[in-house]
């Protein structure tokens, strides 16, 4: 693990001094102002296009979490609409329902019931409907 | 006369074990931690006086197999195990097998924990100590005729269960006579898609309760000194997030008679040791929900109004020790506790797993901080997620509620997010300021996750200067590797994270 340096100082913000601490995590910067703590991706040049993409409406229903599949809710070709529920996961005793975000058919199913899957994987994918773009 | 111990094996883990072992110290007790693969980087491991590793990091393997915890405590020659709450702590099999083996469970006896554990029986045992349950109707007659007959009995609001169900399918709440067969039809279908079976029972529906509950402690003697009530009204899927003591509108003779059920119950059931009887309240009304028989996670505002130790108080109770407790304790003033839990607020609280590279806490009187972790422990997704409580101790409640919000400001935490924000949400709403909330409080005020905050101009500015300076941040590797190429010149747009939350929906409770 890298260690980096925790910082705490004291900055003006208008007319009010507040005690800043921020640390850099990996290509994140960490920073407690103000009672709350913000996190600042450092993305390199490429302005903001990572960040579009996880908002744009996809058809892919990704792993939010490191755990395992309990239930998958479709099948293969299956039409289905957005908000419907796709796979139920489970992550620190929690469960979760993955839903699509769009209105489609199931196109591809990547994943088993019982199987431990990795934050972002990608479990299913819907292509979207026609007439729905 | 006392019975002898020497070394206790703790048979729990995070900040629970720590709180043990502390106490242990503080009776000039060996400990041993019996602990799994996975946590062997946490605070309770670096603490302990010895360590044994009991199995894998699935709980199943290692701290629910009780054969493995069994031959941890043995091989460490442990004379007592204490089992913390969650995991085996409410298992009367373990308690059973570590008597059979001649260590001392730090709990009640395992007939104790089988009777309260068992709903039917410990809610004839309530009934029969003149204790009010929830009113409602479990029989065999399944006939919408007799349902609806017993509906009406009961008095609306009733809710209808699937008798086989869990986790909200197959329940339904009846809101009139109108109303009664539709609901029954409805849970009756659902139970027998879900479930298989079309079995469903009533039960007074509660709206607007309050979860109320009563800390009881029985000393060797079997005297059972009643510890005044919490309130954990502010719960997320039956999960406590928030809890008090004492509870925040309870009349003096209303707590009374609420302390004089909860004795009663723990009398009828010869208890010993530390247990929790919780209650629903509403209308001037409570209800037996269930005994909890071992120490509540919550126990830490008891000790700070009332000034004693519980964990001491239970090992010396299984050391047959007199505890030279008042008859009756005076609380002083008020106590807040907040979990915190390592989730999302901004993204419906998903858990958030990773390394914590930071963490401060800020200490000050009246405030107590229980913590399982340090800066470079990691949070896996193994275990519950709450990785730390903060408690808050005030001459009235309204300091309390002002110092727990500078505590939860104050409070920093690198590397995982924290519910933070969200607990500071709720400290500031005025159902929370005024007391009056009802169980259903986050369901009705908090129902989506949290908007991300806008920052203000001078905060932006700041951190604009921060991008400019950056090259003062030193950052050393252990490993020596250079790292400036990656990062450095900082030349990309700082925002915040933000995420699309609408395809995460959370059904089911924790712990």
């Amino acid at each position: 693990m890298e260690k980096t340096k925790v910082v705490s100082e004291k900055v003006k913000l208008g007319r009010e001094i507040a005690e800043v601490t921020y640390q850099k995590i990996k290509n994140q910067l960490w920073v407690h102002i103000q009672g709350e703590t913000h996190v600042f991706e450092l993305s390199q040049g490429r302005k903001g296009s990572k960040n579009k993409a996880s908002v744009a409406q996809t058809g892919e229903v990704l792993a939010t979490m490191p755990g395992k599949i309990i239930k998958i809710h479709v099948s293969k070709d299956q039409e289905v609409k957005a908000g419907d529920d796709m796979v139920s996961m489970e992550a620190m005793k929690m469960e979760y329902v993955l839903k699509a975000d769009v209105d489609g058919t199931v196109s591809q199913l990547n994943c088993n019931e019982g199987e431990q899957v990795q934050v972002g994987q990608l479990l299913v994918f819907i292509k979207k409907g026609e007439g729905v773009e | 006369m006392s019975v002898k111990i020497k070394k206790v094996a703790i048979a729990n883990r995070g900040e629970v074990a720590v709180r043990i072992l502390r106490a242990c110290q503080d009776l000039g007790l060996k400990t041993v931690l019996l602990h799994s693969e996975a946590d062997v980087a946490t605070r309770a491991y670096r603490m302990c006086d010895e360590t044994i590793c009991i199995g894998p990091a699935t709980t199943a393997e290692s701290y629910l197999d009780i054969e493995a915890n069994i031959n941890g405590a043995k091989a460490a020659g442990a004379d007592a195990v204490h089992p913390g709450f969650g995991f085996l702590s409410e298992n009367s099999d373990f308690a059973r097998r570590c008597s059979e083996e001649g260590i001392i469970f730090i709990g009640p006896s395992p007939e104790s924990i089988a009777l309260l554990g068992d709903k039917i029986r410990a809610k004839d045992l309530v009934t029969q100590a003149e204790v009010p349950i929830i009113p409602g109707y479990q029989g065999d007659d399944q006939t919408i005729e007799t349902l609806t007959q017993k509906a009406e009995q009961i008095g609306f609001p009733v809710i209808v269960k699937a008798a086989a169900g869990g986790g909200g399918r197959g329940m339904k709440v009846i809101r009139s006579k109108d109303e009664a067969q539709k609901q029954i039809e409805s849970a009756k279908r659902e139970g027998k898609s879900a479930f298989g079976s079309d079995q469903v029972f009533l039960e007074k529906y509660l709206d607007r309760a309050k979860h109320i509950e009563v800390q009881i402690f029985a000393d060797k003697n079997g005297l059972v000194h009643t510890l005044y009530e919490r309130e954990c009204t502010i719960q997320r899927r039956h999960q406590k997030i928030i809890e008090e003591a004492l509870a925040t509108t309870l009349t003096d003779s209303f707590r009374e008679s609420l302390m004089s059920a909860a004795r009663k119950v723990a009398e009828a059931a010869e208890y010993k040791g530390a247990g929790t009887v919780e209650f629903l309240v509403q209308d001037d009304q409570f209800y037996f929900l269930e005994m909890n028989t071992r120490l509540q996670v919550e126990h830490p505002v008891t000790e700070m109004v009332l000034g004693i130790d519980l964990v001491q108080a239970q090992i010396m109770t299984a050391q047959e020790k007199e505890l030279n407790w008042p008859e009756r304790f005076s609380p002083r003033g008020h106590a807040i506790e907040c979990r915190i839990y390592a989730e999302d607020p901004y993204q419906m609280g998903i858990p958030s797993t990773g390394t914590v590279h930071c963490l401060k806490w800020p200490e000050g009187p009246g405030r107590r901080f229980e913590v399982g972790i340090e800066a470079g422990d990691e949070v896996t997704s193994f275990y519950d997620p709450m990785i730390a409580k903060a408690i808050v101790w005030g001459e009235t409640r309204a300091r309390a509620v002002q110092k727990m919000q500078t505590v939860l400001s104050d409070s920093i935490v690198f590397g995982v997010k924290t519910n933070i924000p969200f607990l500071k949400a709720i400290m500031d709403h005025e159902e929370f300021l005024s007391g009056t909330m009802t169980t259903h409080f986050l369901e009705k005020n908090f129902p989506k996750a949290l908007d991300v905050k806008e920052l203000t101009e001078d905060v932006l500015k700041y951190v604009d200067s921060l991008k400019k300076k950056n090259s003062a941040i030193v950052i050393s590797r252990v490993n020596g590797a250079d790292f400036s190429s990656e990062t450095s010149p900082w030349s990309g747009e700082w925002k915040t994270r933000s995420f699309n939350t609408s395809s995460i929906e959370n059904i089911k409770g924790g712990l």
